[in-house]
């Protein structure tokens, strides 16, 4: 057996041991950062349709799909059974059965799905976002690569910024590399201005000396995302810049030290902040100047979820999230700083080999 | 996710051709009697709420309200607002707002213009926004003193064929795309990369990314999967011979495909064949056929014809076909060696046959 075969068997088995009973996990194969897919974690298969697989309580799968994996899912997933639904996978599976299950990923169904259901399935998205937390080896080793890859291709950036290139084309070329390096999918906000509001998805925009480029850069490896988060500005950095970007690290500093395990999600965000209040932004550490401090990453899991004053979530060991204070500071503009890390048995390890630092390009 | 940029050409997509399809929209609340329509989308359907704003979201769904006097606001973006200041400079939307909770949001609205009950419109709560946020919402709205009425059909159909201004968008889109297309296969043919069939569909989409695209989605034919989502090199199963590129441009969508530069195979002479015969049948009055075969089911041949434009997962539908409408058609043939054969080209309907899509327009 291999050790993805054994790391999927182990989860299969946690979730049984968890719900105690079978459980069925649903996905509707629109994966993205911020939509963890259980079937693939499940599984280790990415569906491109609809899937479903049951687990019973013995810890045998079941795995439901669409035509359009019906010959990838037997190679590519690890699961005792792949049945290939005529219809909907979903009402495959409760036809075959005849009875619902608890469900994991009911926030995926919509009213259409519903109808092809005749019973009310319940929930069990909580226990599973429990259970499927914490990365194992094979997490840990996505996390690792999609980590290298964004380094590596954020090195190569500096080769095709330059003042008269549109926001859009270095995207354009910047994800094709974090393709070709081995990213599956991307989530990327990247924008330049003199003075940033937000970074956002490119524009046509043609970059400028003095402009400010904002990157948030999520490859993904095998359904991990990760996530830097990075400025760079063309030309000398104004003072005001400079001593932004200086104040955000002092804050990413701060609220690494409140990564450990036993501490509650919400004493990051505190430590960060009391950073920046006491520089005298305090006002600037709500919405609309930031959203999040950070946030959590993985394929079954996000928790601890997002990194605000309101989490109470207690970190624990295999905790994966990007830690950034990425925020609007009057004079500096928005600016970006995060890196993804994880939570170790006495503390923390940044995933990243290199420190963020403000980027600066020639002009 | 979407995969490109944000931005509204003003050029190719006035504000008086959105005030035209709003105006559409509210016809079709008077000929309802519905008061307001709420609008929904996602980021892999951004259609109903685009159609009316140029406003594609990223990550999560949005919601567009309009009532029958004409006002409007976005409910978009996430975290109070700190994404507006953008929407607003890429979109034709000046108001945009956050609800946190979207249902009393609305209701909230909707006193603010002065209607505190009556019929509103839906759009897209069946299949675009999760289950629970449209269950939310709906129960809001009619404890609320508000009766809803899904109007997904005929809004679709508003949207379902463009007028002729609109299909100088859909030949603006399909040449960037082709002319992405055109350019990696030359660099290809020149200098195959190490990266194989990667190096090429990674090149498309860069290309069209640039050109413009607002996202780029690709499908690859390989021998043991059928036409599947492209993920990368290492994903494939078997010998890649075929792809399928669809590109999204100001809200609508340009596709192209057939083999690889370099693939031989002796079945894409059959499957040009097979196309050729089934758009010979797209004249006005004729049905669009279903699909004819399956992608992955062991099904040797086959031939795909929808109506194009709005979206990829746009389908046949029940009605006739008139001139002006523009057809997706895609044949494949899967031979004993697994290669595939495929063969796809969009057409405009006219009175007496089709034409390229690039070629009919000028």
């Amino acid at each position: 057996m291999s050790q993805r075969e054994e790391v999927i068997r182990r989860r299969v088995t946690t979730l049984v041991e968890a719900v105690g009973g079978p459980v069925a996990a649903y996905t509707d194969a629109r994966h993205s950062l911020v939509a963890p897919d259980a079937v693939w974690w499940l599984t280790g298969l990415r569906a491109s349709g609809p899937a479903v697989v049951l687990v019973s309580k013995e810890g045998s799968t079941e795995l439901f799909v669409s035509p359009v994996d019906g010959r990838r899912a037997p190679v590519e997933a690890v699961a005792d059974r792949v049945r290939v639904a005529s219809g909907h996978p979903l009402a495959e599976l409760h036809s075959v059965a005849g009875k619902p299950f608890p469900l994991v990923g009911a926030g995926r169904l919509t009213r259409a799905t519903r109808h092809r259901l005749d019973a009310v399935w319940s929930d069990v998205e909580a226990v599973f976002q429990e259970v499927a937390r914490g990365a194992d080896e094979v997490h840990l080793a996505a996390f690792e690569a999609a980590t290298a890859i964004a380094e590596q291709a954020y090195g190569e950036l500096f080769g095709i910024l330059r003042p008269g290139v549109r926001e859009a084309e270095v995207v354009a070329a910047f994800d094709a590399r974090l393709r070709e390096l081995g990213s599956e999918d991307n989530f990327l906000f990247m924008s330049a201005a003199l003075h940033n509001r937000a970074v956002h998805r490119p524009t046509e925009r043609l970059l400028q000396p003095g402009d400010v480029l904002l990157a948030e850069i999520s490859p993904s490896v095998d359904g991990v995302y990760t996530q830097l988060c990075r400025t760079v500005v063309l030309g000398d950095p104004p003072p005001e810049l400079e001593k932004g970007y200086d104040l955000l690290e002092e804050a990413f500093q701060a609220g690494l030290k409140s990564c450990r395990p036993g501490v509650e999600a919400r004493a990051i965000t505190e430590s960060l902040n009391e950073v920046v209040s006491a520089a005298g932004y305090g006002e600037y550490c709500h919405p609309p100047h930031m959203r999040v401090r950070g946030h959590g990453l993985g394929l079954g899991s996000v928790l601890p979820g997002d990194l605000h004053a309101d989490n109470t979530v207690v970190l624990s060991p295999g905790d994966s999230f990007v830690l950034h204070p990425n925020q609007y500071l009057p004079g500096a503009g928005y600016l970006l700083y995060g890196e993804p890390l994880v939570i170790t048995d006495d503390g923390h390890r940044v995933v990243t080999t290199r420190p963020a630092g403000l980027g600066y390009v020639p002009c | 996710m979407r995969h490109g940029r944000a931005g509204w050409n003003r050029s190719l997509l006035p504000i008086d051709e959105l005030e035209v399809r709003r105006d559409q929209v509210l016809e079709l609340l008077a000929n309802h009697a519905a008061d307001a329509i709420v609008l929904a989308s996602n980021p892999n359907e951004p259609g109903p709420v685009s159609w009316l704003t140029t406003y594609e979201s990223t990550t999560r769904w949005s919601l567009l309200l309009l009532d029958r006097a004409g006002h409007s606001i976005l409910v978009a973006g996430l975290g109070g607002g700190r994404d507006h200041h953008h929407i607003r400079d890429v979109t034709a939307v000046r108001d945009v707002t956050f609800f946190r909770e979207p249902g009393p949001g609305i209701v909230s609205q909707l006193a603010a213009w002065g209607l505190t009950g009556g019929r509103i419109a839906t759009v897209g709560f069946d299949d675009l926004l999760p289950l629970s946020e449209a269950d939310a919402i709906e129960g809001t709205l009619a404890a609320s003193g508000w009766s809803s009425l899904a109007l997904d059909e005929p809004y679709a159909a508003l949207r379902r064929r463009p007028r002729q201004r609109e299909q100088l968008l859909l030949v603006q889109a399909q040449r960037m795309l082709e002319a992405a297309v055109a350019a990696s296969t030359a660099e290809w043919r020149a200098e195959p990369r190490a990266g194989g069939f990667g190096s090429f569909v990674v090149a498309i989409e860069r290309r069209a990314r640039a050109a413009g695209a607002h996202d780029v989605r690709a499908l690859v034919g390989e021998g043991a999967s059928g036409l599947v989502p492209w993920r990368g090199e290492r994903w494939l199963t078997g010998r890649p011979s075929a792809y399928l590129v669809a590109a999204e441009y100001l809200g609508v969508w340009a596709e192209a495909g057939g083999n690889l530069p370099g693939v031989n195979s002796p079945d894409t002479s059959k499957a040009r064949r097979l196309l050729e015969d089934a758009l010979s049948g797209c004249v006005p009055g004729a049905s669009l056929p279903p699909s004819l075969g399956s992608w992955a089911d062991g099904v040797d041949a086959g031939v795909e014809l929808r109506r194009h434009g709005r979206s990829i997962e746009e389908v046949g539908g029940g009605d006739k076909l008139i001139a002006g409408d523009v057809v997706f058609a895609c044949a494949w043939v899967r031979g004993g060696d697994e290669l595939f054969g495929m063969a796809v080209e969009t057409v405009l309907v006219g009175t007496s046959g089709t034409r390229r899509l690039t070629e009919a327009i000028a």
